[in-house]
């Protein structure tokens, strides 16, 4: 059996802001972990959420599915809502999906905030 | 040290470790009389090189050691015998010579001697404490090999219930009956497609270099049933039956492989099972490997363990075959001939077991035209499956109402978002307007249709809007002049999304393959599958469609 690795950190921005790092792949086996994490997460209106996508290497369409949740719980607390860091590959996805109308990607986090906050 | 039953009042053999002839003499005799068999040593270098010798069956189960020894002192040598892996257990009665200080017989128990006698010793003392220590020492080893019989025990179990397949399953019940019962051992199991009886040998312990004959493998399913009739019958749980040399042959005929002369005598065959009216697992062991209760209960426990994986196994292959099957009955059947348009479709699971994807795809004459569409419905999992389904008779339901193809996937989004909120889709839909020079694509965030033009040239039709399940308006669908003899292909992202692999490169790649393929849709299809469905843990639907 092959193993699904995907490492999840949450960190508060000086600015107040949550960001969440997703390191590694974001398929079936992961997905489910990620919505668990922004789940637990308090956001509002004056608590953005960040996610740090520099270091994800792979995301299939269950994978989009999650991101979305992500964005949809964003969008429910009123809290800003941002993508930081996507590579080529993720930004094609979202490109394809068409999610990318939903939210701006950043090159980094604190252009994210900078634009969001 | 013998490892079979032996009750805690047997005789046993005794190393006897005294300088003083007499002295040995003595205590010898008593023992001899009592039953027991004696093995002498004079001293404590001579006492230890003895122990050190005996094969495991001939090692003595307990020592009788002088206090003052020529070369060592007893106390010494008990050590040593005590720091021995092999001699751990045995226990050790020191004698003295009167006069001993108090301190002398503490420090002899606190150096590891069971018991500490003192001169003038009377017979029954000594007979009394040799019995005592024996007793304890026995029910320590037993309690010891049971412990690692346990371990065993649930190594094996673990092991059946890792393995996929019945090949595998039997190889592993075989082994950890052959290693719990310390005897050659049989396993028996029909495999999930009910057809074949998968048998595995695993050989004892105690078997020489030519080990387990060859593994059999299969027989037919009437040796269960003949087994059966023996033992368990039609009940549930586990019985054992003691078949005679000849009984046992008569099982043995019917598998290959040299089985019949696998046990010297009566062979014990356990079955079990968990359910009524499924087939047992079978296990078959030399029948004097269950002389004790212990070694009753261990294989019976075994037996049920591996009905237990044997059932979870077949619920899961039973499981994988009807989420298959339901999840065909949601794709068409059949595709519709229109005269112009050649069709072919693929369509592979997922490979991982009972993991089931949403991937879909649907060719319906409307009265606007030939309508295409291929899907994906994100998840794998029956829902999933259903909900593609759902998806795909909405779209026909639909689509026979007329509607272009920027309308059905705001109905489908609609849909989607009112009865299955937190889902999403992606839709890729093609118009093939009458007399196929035309095309409408309108893409919900699905990948982008691959156009293959007479000359081989391909290129992506790229506009689209966003997935479904958002409940956000889509584009018009963008329209596009196709020539004669151009293909078309759809796919579902498992064909081009690998872990690791540039999706840009994948794509590319997908178009040139494309350029290169022959004209024929389903060596087309099957050519594309060859290059890019390999090792791909995702389904993939492939739609293709030739325009005259």
């Amino acid at each position: 059996m092959p193993d699904y690795v995907l490492a999840l950190a949450v960190h508060t921005h000086p600015s107040g802001a949550s960001v969440l790092s997703l390191t590694g792949e974001l398929d079936y086996h992961t997905a489910p972990r990620l919505c668990r994490t922004v789940e637990k997460l308090s956001l509002d209106a004056a608590t953005p959420l960040v996610l740090e996508v520099s270091s994800l290497l792979f995301c299939d369409s269950i994978g989009v599915t999650a991101l979305l949740f992500a964005y949809r719980h964003a969008l429910a607390a009123s809290a800003p809502f941002a993508v930081a860091g996507a590579g080529k590959d993720l930004a094609q996805i979202f490109e394809i999906t068409g999610i990318d109308r939903l939210f701006d990607l950043h090159e980094d986090v604190d252009r994210a905030l900078a634009a969001i906050g | 040290m013998t490892t079979g039953p032996i009750t805690d009042g047997a005789a046993a053999t005794i190393l006897v470790l005294d300088d003083n002839d007499t002295n040995r003499y003595v205590v010898r005799s008593w023992l001899v009389r009592a039953g027991h068999t004696v093995v002498e040593a004079a001293d404590g270098t001579e006492g230890l090189a003895l122990l050190a010798a005996a094969r495991d069956p001939d090692l003595p189960e307990l020592a009788v050691v002088d206090v003052q020894l020529p070369d060592m002192s007893g106390f010494e040598v008990c050590e040593r015998i005590k720091a021995d892996p092999r001699t751990a257990s045995l226990p050790v009665i020191h004698v003295s010579a009167t006069a001993i200080e108090v301190d002398d017989r503490a420090q002899g128990l606190h150096r590891g001697a069971d018991a500490y006698l003192t001169e003038p010793i009377a017979p029954s003392e000594l007979l009394a404490t040799v019995t005592a220590a024996l007793r304890y020492a026995r029910a320590r080893r037993r309690a010891e090999r049971l412990a690692a019989r346990v371990a065993t025990l649930n190594r094996t179990t673990l092991a059946v219930y890792e393995v996929t397949g019945a090949e595998a399953f039997t190889s592993a019940a075989a082994g950890g009956a052959a290693t719990l019962m310390a005897s050659p051992a049989v396993a028996l199991a029909l495999g999930p497609d009910g057809q074949a009886v998968h048998v595995a040998v695993a050989a004892g312990p105690t078997a020489g270099d030519a080990g387990a004959p060859a593994c059999p493998g299969r027989a037919e399913a009437g040796v269960l049933d003949q087994l059966t009739d023996h033992a368990l019958g039609d009940a549930t749980g586990a019985a054992t039956a003691v078949l005679s040399g000849a009984d046992w042959r008569a099982v043995a005929g019917r598998l290959d492989g040299g089985l019949a002369d696998l046990f010297p005598g009566e062979v014990a065959v356990l079955l079990a099972r968990t359910k009524q009216g499924r087939p047992p697992v079978a296990l078959a062991v030399d029948a004097l490997a269950l002389a004790g209760p212990d070694d009753r209960g261990l294989f019976s426990q075994l037996g049920q363990a591996c009905a237990l994986a044997l059932e979870a196994m077949r619920s899961r292959s039973e499981e994988h075959a009807l989420v298959l099957t339901l999840q065909r009955t949601f794709l068409p059947d059949r595709l519709p001939e229109v005269a112009g348009v050649d069709l072919a479709v693929r369509y592979e699971p997922a490979a991982d077991h009972a993991e089931i994807g949403g991937d879909f795809y649907e060719a319906i004459e409307t009265p606007a035209g030939l309508l295409l569409a291929i899907g994906d419905v994100a998840g794998h999992s029956l829902k999933a499956a259903m909900v593609m389904g759902e998806l795909r008779h909405a779209l026909r339901a639909y689509a026979i109402e007329g509607h272009d193809p920027q309308t059905l996937l705001d109905r489908l989004d609609s849909l989607l978002v009112r009865l299955r909120p937190m889902m999403t889709a992606t839709v890729c839909l093609v118009l093939v307007e009458p007399g196929g020079r035309r095309i409408q694509v309108a893409n919900a965030g699905h990948l982008p249709p691959l156009l293959r033009h007479p000359d081989g040239s391909t290129r992506y039709l790229t506009e689209h809007g966003i997935l479904l399940g958002l409940n956000l308006p889509h584009p018009p669908a963008a329209s596009h002049r196709v020539p004669a003899g151009s293909t078309l292909l759809l796919l579902t992202d498992g064909l081009v999304e690998v872990p690791g692999e540039d999706l840009d490169d994948s794509l590319a790649a997908l178009g040139s393959a494309l350029s290169a393929a022959p004209q024929e849709l389903g060596e087309l299809c099957d050519l594309l599958l060859d290059s890019f469905g390999k090792a791909k843990t995702d389904d993939i639907a492939l739609l293709a469609a030739r325009l005259h």
